[in-house]
């Protein structure tokens, strides 16, 4: 489970999050949505420590890591699938897979079982192993960011914006993912601007505006048409 | 096959080659191969800064420099045997080194890069008026050291020890590129953030490659000084450091057959312009700005794409591991 309170962060003098709390419960999917520049992705960057962070706390199964570097975050059980996939293009798919066993110290058997297993989920992954994941279509791209931060094997999943520049029928396999993903067990964070296809598969929803945390709800209860809803997406 | 077979058989036959050299040169030639062997070490360690973790350093020369005064001072003053004084060399340059990474875990490109370079000119400042230690600009002599059959007096001895740290600061640096400490210095190179989300500490891998590269550098200054057998601190200077980062350039980036291929063809360069030395740096300019704009991979870069030299592996057992996938995904 991950746990936020009060949490600020900016760049520098420039305080973007104002304060945000959120909780992701174990073995549920939390979405966070807002409209461009709301602060989703510094909210993302902050929990992993790429941002700085002036204040409040986050735990992650009962621990405290607020004060953590981003590589000890990820060794604690967080992964980040950024946003625009931020894949090292150069190296191939098995390679970018293999980066994302690193951190747990994964090597020969174990490595390619875990590999195997992200192979077995995304099988278009499988047919391009020795890619350059430079040449992967967008959505193979999301995919592959996926399938490396799941080699970490993360307690809580968090994916920041992944249908951007995807086409509607790349983001249903997006949408079955994620589900197949939840059903799994996975506990996932996500944020997007789709609206339409984070309420397809959140448990909750936060709403984020001006780096504040304006509403809040059971996905299942929000009709993406409702008015006060929309006002607050901007 | 025959190219398997090439692959397979180079380093077995060039080592085997290397070790019967000294039959066939005479001393000057000899000189000039020691040195060549030396740029190696150092370019490798360059490489592994430069090339591999993408870290835009310019102090590998004065790290070259504290490795051959700290070996020199030692044997010159106190007499300390070169295999103590050698080692010592590339520590010594190590620790300095490793605090490279202080301003490299605030700065990047070009910021660094001024960063570096004013490090490594007070360094060179420090050489040359540090004179109750250094001996200034008169320069250190190295004495002739006498160990059982070995002497420093002779180049042909000189080369099986300059070549025996050569093929083992080789392997170690294959190892080091192929195992995870490699793979997270290309991770950092290609996109901080990225790295360390994947649980790539930046702090302690840009603090272990600053350290190890001035190894390389502060080692390969050790056997520099004992090759040249005098040095002086204008030996460490900015020309200097161009000629390692000709090496490495045109040699090949992100390549240790890069690295040697460059030591070999600017080494042996200089002796080759002896004529027109006022022309050296003018050269060795145009052929660096040659290479950035038109095969930024150097020549092991072109190499490799023409199928001459093998893809050089990242992480070890990646190729037994990729054929095992493949296997595995046929069946």
């Amino acid at each position: 489970m991950l746990e936020i309170a009060g949490l600020e962060a900016g760049y520098g003098a420039l305080k973007v999050l104002r304060g945000i709390s959120l909780a992701v419960p174990k073995g549920k999917v939390v979405a966070l949505l807002g409209s461009n520049g709301a602060g989703k992705t510094t909210a993302m960057k902050a929990i992993m420590g790429v941002v700085e962070r002036f204040a409040g706390s986050i735990r992650l199964d009962g621990q405290q890591i607020e004060k953590l570097p981003p590589h000890a975050i990820v060794a604690r059980g967080l992964a980040l699938v950024p946003q625009g996939r931020e894949l090292f293009p150069e190296m191939t798919v098995v390679e970018n897979l293999e980066l994302g066993g690193l951190v747990r110290g994964l090597a020969g058997a174990e490595l390619a079982t875990d590999m195997e297993a992200v192979f077995k989920r995304f099988p278009r992954l499988d047919e391009r192993r020795t890619s350059r994941a430079g040449s992967l279509s967008g959505g193979e791209q999301q995919m592959l960011a996926t399938g490396r931060a799941l080699m970490s094997r993360p307690s809580v999943l968090l994916l920041d914006e992944p249908t951007t520049g995807l086409a509607p029928i790349i983001v249903q396999e997006l949408v079955r993912i994620i589900r197949a993903l939840n059903q799994g067990g996975q506990t996932i964070l996500l944020v997007e601007q789709n609206v339409r296809m984070a309420l397809s598969v959140a448990d909750y929803v936060y709403v984020i505006r001006g780096g504040s945390i304006v509403m809040e709800s059971e996905a299942a209860k929000l009709d993406g048409a409702d008015a006060m809803f929309k006002a607050y997406l901007g | 096959m025959t190219r398997d077979l090439i692959h397979r058989w180079f380093a077995p036959v060039a080592i085997a080659i290397l070790l019967l050299v000294p039959l066939t040169t005479n001393s000057y030639i000899q000189f000039i191969i020691n040195q060549v062997i030396v740029y190696v070490i150092i370019a490798i360690g360059l490489n592994l800064l430069l090339g591999y973790a993408g870290q835009f350093a310019f102090a590998h020369a004065a790290m070259m420099g504290i490795g051959a005064y700290t070996a020199a001072l030692l044997m010159h003053r106190l007499g300390v045997t070169f295999w103590i004084a050698v080692p010592a060399g590339g520590f010594a340059a190590a620790a300095i080194g490793s605090l490279g990474a202080l301003p490299a875990m605030r700065m990047k490109r070009v910021y660094l890069a001024l960063m570096t370079l004013a490090i490594a000119e007070l360094i060179q400042w420090v050489l040359v008026h540090w004179k109750v230690v250094t001996l200034g600009t008169d320069g250190v002599k190295i004495p002739h050291e006498k160990f059982l059959w070995f002497t420093l007096a002779s180049d042909y001895h000189k080369f099986y020890l300059i070549l025996a740290a050569m093929a083992v600061l080789y392997v170690v640096a294959r190892r080091l590129v192929e195992s995870k400490f490699g793979r997270s210095l290309v991770a950092i190179r290609e996109n901080e953030i990225v790295a360390q989300c994947n649980g790539i500490s930046i702090a302690h891998t840009k603090a272990a490659v600053f350290a190890v590269s001035a190894f390389y550098a502060g080692i390969g200054g050790a056997l520099f000084a004992l090759v040249l057998g005098h040095i002086v601190p204008d030996g460490f200077g900015l020309f200097q450091l161009v000629v390692h980062f000709s090496i490495v350039v045109i040699g090949g980036l992100i390549s240790m057959f890069g690295s040697v291929i460059g030591a070999v063809l600017l080494t042996t360069l200089p002796e080759l312009l002896r004529g027109v030395r006022a022309l050296q740096e003018l050269i060795y300019g145009v052929l660096l700005m040659v290479f950035i704009i038109f095969m930024p991979g150097g020549i092991a870069g072109f190499a490799k794409q023409r199928g001459w030299l093998p893809d050089e592996i990242l992480v070890r057992g990646w190729r037994a591991l990729q054929a095992r996938l493949k296997r595995e995904g046929g069946s």
